[in-house]
């Protein structure tokens, strides 16, 4: 740190007068780069925030803003962005860093520019850090994964590097912290330093073809220092956001070049990559050539037809069986530890309504959901491997072809797989998607993804109904109904979007092209960091939204207090109190439109609160049977055995009503911050709304004739 | 704690969890409505 502020006071006297520190605004700064170098992992170190990075292209699909103080006090923001491998965008996260270099995104251009680049694939890199060198803006090139480079045994120069460049490189190690303090020294100079310039050499007769456009994009208000990057672009891709002189010129400088022998189609990826093979030669030492054996052979088993597929499934089984095995023991003790606490404030409080309030609508509400937090932990964790590893990339190439056959493109598969973990990322995640059908259809589809707040539902009515049995010694059953469960989500999305291919969203998909990241072993420390964020992500949700709702539900439940008869069982007068409270009128309203599935009032009610948030079913039930029952200690499960339906006496809940219940989650879109994405990624404004309200009601109606098929099966094969 | 303070205690803890409820659907509300800024899901790359 000390050698920072003096190397900055240092160059800061040589030139100017120490100039009282202004009240700074603070420096902004950009990390721009090609997908997977690593700027996320940077911006971390940088920031300290815990940004999600993950060994596949298109982790980050938008904007972050984070910020440091810089040595010499003053702010820095830093802008974290999607990756890009040119400045001619194709996709919609590519589109952002660039609009936002362009000056088109609705904050100011960044100060500085900090170039990542990934030292192992240094080649295909140095194509976009040649054209953002040539931005006329500050910058400062990160040289990311030099460990990874030195252990596959390149060797960069980097002064040499420097040279080339004409701009200060700092290598990095992103994922430990190496070389953050002095890149965050270059980038408090990089803004006092003289701005970089194109670096590559133009043929004379290219030049002059050139000049009259660069003169054009000036006078259209482009700034000098980018005109001759823009000229070469606007070559292939004739923007339309200059006037028409900038066209006329774009068309005489065609043909000059035409006529001089050029081709104005590839003459910048030639002259950039001609510059490139020769940055190459003189900074890079290769000695084993780019062969990497292992990987490659690997590869061949994980791509294979037969056998790649297998292994996929396999996976798959692994963590379903692993998210019911490995987290009943901590379940159990969760359960036990939630039991005490409610006997303690019970028995510590006395009677009366805060005693129920928390006993039966916080410890029974939000503790009910909290249960199911070592499921939550072992699904990221498993998420975390595969993503990290760089499974997932080979994943999506293996699927691309079942992909293609229902009419998605090979792209679907990440935001599909993310669609485990949360809808709304993923459906974010859909902006690696270059055509906009491709897009709409994986949007449309998406939500059909078990996500992790369907794991409490599926838990709960697993655990409470289907009989734990080992099938052949070491299948569990439970394991294999929850696979089911999440097997029918993929088929069905895949099927749906087949069918919106073949009708709203018609057009053909393209080939899949996804750059194939290196095995990596993930980071014990990484994989903790993610699994401790999502764990307190879903533990913070439980303490605020459900906390509320269920606090809500809770007074439902109970209010209004009704009069009630002497003389009756305990039991009676609560079930009484229950049905005649705000929550049970409503209930008995709702009660028909359920009845045909099989199920009562009291699941009627619980899905209707959970149409905000799923996970708000498994509360309101704890806090339903909270107050209405009466067998105290005994965990929401028993109870759900021990509910008899009054008239009839019949169990409640059967087998097939477990079932029923689950396939309606499977199906049902009950989520607000989902809808909301809908609307934003499909368009935004009206489209959006439109879009977003097809995917509700399609979703809505799958849900309910789902769970009406099971019951009529169930009923057809005399097990209802 | 007497059945009195109990209450209170209730009535103000319901109003507070309600009022909580309706801030966020309409956030939410709000948030469907704009329209495409580039800002969305929060740092922390997940959904509220
Ligand atoms: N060995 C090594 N791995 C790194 C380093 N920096 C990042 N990584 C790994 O590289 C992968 C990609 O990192 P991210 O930070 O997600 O990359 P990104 O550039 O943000 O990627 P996109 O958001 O997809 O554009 C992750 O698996 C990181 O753990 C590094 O310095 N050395
Ligand atoms: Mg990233």
């Amino acid at each position: 740190m000390g050698a920072a502020s003096d190397a900055a006071r240092a160059t800061g006297s040589i030139a100017v007068p120490p100039a009282p520190r202004a009240p700074a605004s603070p420096l902004r700064v950009a990390l721009v780069g090609n997908p997977n170098t690593g700027k996320s992992t940077l911006f971390n170190a940088l920031t300290g925030m815990r940004q999600r990075v993950g060994n596949f292209a298109g982790v980050t699909v938008e904007r972050v803003e984070g910020s440091y103080t810089g040595a010499d006090g003053r702010r820095v923001s830093v802008l974290d962005l999607p990756g890009a491998y040119s400045l001619d965008p194709h996709t919609p996260d590519e589109a952002i860093a660039l609009d936002l270099l362009a000056g088109r995104a609705d904050v100011p251009v960044p100060d500085v520019v900090v170039i990542v680049a990934d030292a192992l694939h240094l080649e295909r890199n140095l194509y976009l850090v040649s054209q953002l060198i040539e931005l006329g803006l500050p910058a400062v090139v990160a040289l990311n994964q030099i460990d990874a480079a030195t252990k596959r045994g390149l060797q960069v120069d980097v002064v040499e590097l420097i040279h080339e460049l004409g701009v200060t490189v700092v290598p990095t190690v992103a994922t430990k912290g190496e070389g953050i303090d002095r890149l965050r020294q270059a980038i408090a100079r990089a803004p006092d330093l003289p701005v970089p310039s194109r670096r590559m050499p133009v043929p004379r007769v290219a030049e002059q073809a050139l000049r009259p456009v660069e003169q054009a994009l000036v006078d259209d208000g482009v700034p000098p220092a980018a005109a001759g990057l823009e000229a070469l672009l606007h070559l292939t891709a004739p923007g339309t956001d200059h006037g028409p002189a900038v066209h006329a010129a774009v068309v005489a400088a065609r043909s000059q070049l035409l006529d001089a022998g050029l081709n104005p189609e590839s003459l910048e990826a030639e002259l950039r990559y001609g510059w490139i093979t020769g940055v190459m030669h003189r900074t890079v030492k290769d000695p084993d050539g780019q062969e990497h054996t292992t990987s490659d052979r690997v590869d061949r088993l994980l791509l294979h037809k037969v056998w790649g597929m297998l292994i996929f499934l396999a996976l798959m089984g692994i963590v379903f069986q692993a998210v019911f095995f490995w987290a009943a023991p901590m379940q159990e003790a969760v359960e036990s530890a939630l039991g005490w606490a409610g006997t303690q404030v019970g028995s510590a409080m006395g009677e009366g309504d805060l005693q129920s309030l928390i006993v039966d609508g916080v410890i029974a509400g939000v503790g009910g959901v909290l249960v199911f937090l070592p499921q939550i932990a072992i699904l990221f964790l498993f998420i975390g491997v595969l993503e990290d590893s760089g499974y997932m990339a080979r994943a999506a190439f293996l699927m691309d072809r079942y992909m293609r056959t229902v009419g998605l493109h090979g792209r679907s598969f990440i935001p599909l797989v993310s669609g485990f973990a949360c809808a709304v990322p993923a459906i974010m995640a859909t902006r690696t998607i270059e055509r906009p059908r491709d897009r709409l259809a994986t949007i449309m589809v998406v939500p059909l993804m078990s996500c992790s707040a369907r794991l409490p539902v599926y838990t709960l009515l697993i655990g409470a109904f289907v009989p734990a049995m080992h099938i052949g010694g070491f299948l569990d059953l439970h394991g294999l109904v929850l696979l089911g469960m999440y097997l029918l989500g993929t088929v069905s999305a895949l099927v749906v979007a087949f069918f919106f291919r073949r009708t709203l969203l018609r057009g053909q998909t393209q080939p899949l092209i996804l750059e194939l990241p290196p095995y990596r072993i993930p980071s014990p420390r990484a994989l903790a960091t993610t699994v401790f964020h999502r764990s307190s992500l879903f533990v913070r949700r439980a303490g605020t939204v459900i906390l509320a709702l269920s606090i809500v539900i809770w007074a439902l439940a109970t209010y209004p207090r009704s009069d009630v008869p002497d003389g009756i069982p305990d039991e009676a007068v609560q079930e009484m109190q229950l049905a005649n409270s705000f929550l049970g009128r409503a209930g008995h309203a709702i009660a028909p439109a359920v009845a045909p599935l099989g199920f009562d009032w009291k699941i009627g009610v619980s899905i209707v609160s959970s149409f905000a948030a799923r996970e708000v079913f498994v509360s309101a039930m704890g806090t339903i049977y909270g107050v209405g029952g009466s067998e105290d200690g005994a965990g929401l499960p028993e109870k759900l055995r021990a509910e008899r339906n009054p008239e009839t006496g019949a169990p409640v809940y059967t087998l097939a009503t477990a079932i029923g219940l689950m396939v309606f989650y499977v199906f049902a879109l009950m989520c607000m911050s989902t809808v909301a994405i809908s609307i934003r990624e499909a368009g935004g404004g009206w489209t959006g709304v439109r879009w977003a309200a097809v995917q509700f009601g399609y979703m809505l109606a799958l849900a309910y004739l789902g769970a009406w098929l099971v019951r009529i099966g169930a009923g057809a094969f005399g097990w209802a | 704690m007497s059945p009195v303070a109990q209450t209170v205690i209730v009535v103000l803890l319901v109003a507070g969890a309600a009022l909580y409820v309706a801030r966020k659907v309409w956030l939410s509300v709000a948030r469907a409505r704009r329209e495409r800024n580039a800002a969305g899901c929060g740092a922390d790359g997940c959904c509220k």
